[in-house]
C-alpha cells in the first residue's frame, strides 16, 4: 500500500511499517497507533479506509490534526444508555499533544541541518568536526571514522545524529 | 541385495504390537457419575465441536494427539464439580444474583482441563454454552477496538462477532426454540427486532455486514439471562485477565483496563449479578501462566485462593482497587487439589501404555518415579511420561 509516497508492505505491521517515515520510531510508532485506535497486531492490509485517510492527515501534518479523543471511562456502577439515546458531545483532550510537535520528513531533515549549522555559526568543538568531517561523539579517528568522512559536514544529508 | 518384503508373509513376532482400539465412553452424564476415579472418557462430539468453534486453551489441551479422540480422565474434583453444576442448573433466580464460581489452584493442576470437562458435561445436558478459552487474547491487542462514548466502554467488533459465531454454531437448536420476550434496537438507525422472533436469528443478524457485533452480543446475551428454559454456561478461562490492565492504550495512550473493554465487562457484570443469568453460571478458571497479568488480591480473597508472600505480609496494606473490589463481590471459589489422585493419574497412565504411547516398557517402577518426580502435578505427569527416553 502506498501512503504519502512511501510503499508500505501490505503483510507488516503498522507500527513498524510507519518507521519507513523519517523522524518516527518505535515508541512515537506505538503512540500514532494508539492515537488512531490501531492495535498493536494490526497488519497494513488490515486497515480500514477511515484509518488510512487518518494517518494519511496526520503525517503530512502533525501540527494541524485535531487534538486526541477523550475517552472517559464507565464507572463500575454505571448506567446503561439507550442506543437510540442522542449521542453525547465529542470531547477532546486539553492536555500538552506530544504527536503534534512531531517533526516528519523534510521538516525533521530541516532541524537536523538547523542544529549542525547552528554549532559551526556559534564556534563550538561539535561545530568544527562537522566541517572538518571528523567524529563528533569522541569515537577514534587513529582508524576507522569512515561513516563520520563519509556523512558528517555542514550541510548533513545522511543518518540524523545531532 | 535384499529383497523385498513381502508383507502378507510375515513374522509377526519381528514387529511391534499394533495398539488396540481404545473404544472409550464418551464424556456424557450417565457416564461420568458412574465411572470410577481414573477412568479415561472421550470428548462426545458436541464438546468436540465447541472446542473447533471457539478455541482451546493456552497451554497444549491436546496433548493426546496420538489417539483418535482425545479424552480426560475422571477424577474426585471432576465428579464434585459436575454435582455443582447439576445443582445450579436447578437454581431459577428472579433478581439478580452473583453467580460466579472461580476454579483455583496451582500451575498445572488441571484447572483448563476441569474447564473442558465441564463444558462438555454442560452441552450434553442441553446448556447454552460460551466458551472463552484464553483471555489474554482479549486483552492483548490482538484485535480491533474503538471508543463507545454512549457506553464509556471501548467495543470489540471482532471478538464480539467470534462470539456471536461460535454461540450460533454449537447451541443452534437451543437458540431456535428461545423466543424474544421484548423488542431489542439493534441498529444505529432504530432497526428493531420485534418481540416473539427466534433468538438464532437475531445472531443471524449479528453476523451480516456492518452490522455493531457488540450490541448485538449484548441483546442476546441479555436474552439468555432473562430466559429460564435452558441454564446457560459462560466458560472463561484465564479468568484473572478480565481485571488486569490490558496491552491496549486510548488515543491520549493511556492504558485501558480489562473491565473497560466490552466483552470482559459483559462477563464481570454477569459473574457478580450485576446483569441478571436467571438460570446458570459463570464459570471462570484462573490462568497462573501469565505472570505479567496476576489475579488481583481482592479477586483472590473473595474465592479463597492463595495470596503470594508479599500480599500475605502487606495484609491490610496490599493494594485492593476499588474496582477489583467491586468485580469480585459475590464470586465463590473450587478449590481443584495440586495433586490429581493415584488413580487418576494410574487410568491416565494405562491409557497410554494400552495405546502404545510411551517410548519406555511400561511397570510400576516407572509409573510410580513419574508420578512422583511430578509430585502429582497434572501437567508435569504429563511432560514426565512423555518426554522421558529412560
Amino acid at each position: 500500500m502506498y501512503l504519502l509516497g512511501v510503499n508500505l508492505a501490505d503483510n507488516r505491521l503498522v507500527r513498524r511499517a510507519l518507521r519507513s517515515f523519517y523522524g518516527i520510531n518505535f515508541a512515537v510508532g506505538r503512540r500514532i497507533c494508539a492515537r488512531f485506535q490501531i492495535h498493536e497486531t494490526c497488519r497494513v492490509h488490515e486497515l480500514t479506509d477511515s484509518q488510512i485517510a487518518a494517518l494519511g492527515a496526520f503525517l503530512s501534518s502533525p501540527a494541524t490534526v485535531a487534538p486526541p479523543l477523550r475517552c472517559r471511562r464507565a464507572a463500575v456502577d454505571e448506567q446503561r444508555v439507550p442506543l437510540t439515546a442522542p449521542a453525547p458531545p465529542t470531547e477532546r483532550s486539553k492536555l500538552k499533544d506530544v504527536l503534534a510537535e512531531l517533526k516528519l520528513e523534510t521538516e525533521g531533515r530541516r532541524v537536523v541541518r538547523e542544529n549542525i549549522a547552528h554549532h559551526r555559526e556559534i564556534g563550538t568543538y561539535r561545530g568544527r568536526r562537522h566541517a572538518m568531517q571528523y567524529p563528533v561523539r569522541g569515537q577514534r579517528t587513529r582508524t576507522n571514522a569512515k561513516t563520520a568522512k563519509k556523512l558528517n559536514r555542514i550541510d548533513r544529508r545522511g543518518f540524523a545524529t545531532w | 541385495m535384499p529383497s523385498p518384503i513381502d508383507y502378507r508373509n510375515v513374522n509377526e513376532n519381528h514387529f511391534d504390537a499394533k495398539p488396540k482400539p481404545l473404544d472409550l465412553l464418551d464424556f456424557e452424564p450417565q457416564n461420568v457419575f458412574t465411572a470410577q476415579i481414573g477412568e479415561p472418557l472421550a470428548y462426545a462430539e458436541r464438546a468436540r465441536k465447541a472446542f473447533n468453534a471457539f478455541g482451546l486453551p493456552s497451554s497444549n489441551k491436546w496433548s493426546h494427539k496420538v489417539f483418535a479422540s482425545p479424552f480426560s480422565v475422571v477424577r474426585d474434583a471432576t465428579v464434585q464439580l459436575l454435582t455443582e453444576l447439576n445443582v445450579r442448573s436447578e437454581q431459577v433466580r428472579s433478581e439478580p444474583e452473583p453467580t460466579g464460581l472461580i476454579l483455583h489452584g496451582t500451575s498445572g493442576c488441571g484447572k483448563s482441563t476441569l474447564l473442558m470437562q465441564a463444558l462438555g458435561h454442560c452441552l450434553e445436558n442441553g446448556w447454552i454454552v460460551l466458551y472463552i478459552p484464553r483471555s489474554i487474547d482479549v486483552i492483548n491487542s490482538s484485535s480491533p477496538y474503538h471508543y463507545e462514548a454512549r457506553t464509556k466502554l471501548f467495543n470489540q467488533p471482532v471478538i464480539s462477532r467470534a462470539l456471536i459465531q461460535g454461540l450460533l454454531e454449537v447451541n443452534r437448536e437451543a437458540l431456535e426454540k428461545i423466543k424474544v420476550d421484548q423488542d431489542i434496537v439493534y441498529g444505529h438507525q432504530g432497526q428493531t427486532f420485534k418481540a416473539g422472533g427466534e433468538l438464532s436469528r437475531l445472531v443471524v443478524i449479528g453476523l451480516e455486514d456492518d452490522m455493531d457485533t457488540v450490541v448485538i452480543l449484548d441483546a442476546v446475551m441479555d436474552q439468555l439471562g432473562r430466559q429460564t428454559e435452558f441454564p446457560v454456561l459462560i466458560a472463561v478461562d484465564d479468568y484473572q485477565c478480565l481485571y488486569v490492565e490490558s496491552v491496549y492504550r486510548d488515543p491520549q495512550f493511556f492504558p485501558i483496563r480489562a473491565y473497560h473493554l466490552s466483552v470482559p465487562r459483559m462477563v464481570l457484570e454477569f459473574a457478580i449479578g450485576q446483569r441478571q443469568l436467571s438460570r446458570g453460571l459463570v464459570l471462570g478458571a484462573l490462568g497462573p501462566l501469565h505472570t505479567n497479568h496476576i489475579a488481583p488480591v481482592p479477586l483472590r480473597e473473595a474465592i479463597g485462593a492463595e495470596l503470594s508472600w508479599k500480599d500475605a505480609a502487606a495484609g491490610p496494606y496490599a493494594e485492593r482497587h476499588k474496582a477489583h473490589v467491586h468485580f469480585s463481590q459475590g464470586l465463590k471459589g473450587f478449590p481443584v487439589p495440586a495433586q490429581v489422585g493415584v488413580e487418576a493419574a494410574l487410568g491416565w497412565y494405562k491409557t497410554y501404555v494400552d495405546g502404545l504411547v510411551l517410548h519406555t516398557r511400561a511397570s510400576d517402577d516407572f509409573f510410580l518415579a513419574k508420578y512422583t518426580e511430578a509430585s502429582g502435578n497434572a501437567r508435569e505427569f504429563n511432560r514426565a511420561l512423555l518426554d522421558t527416553m529412560q
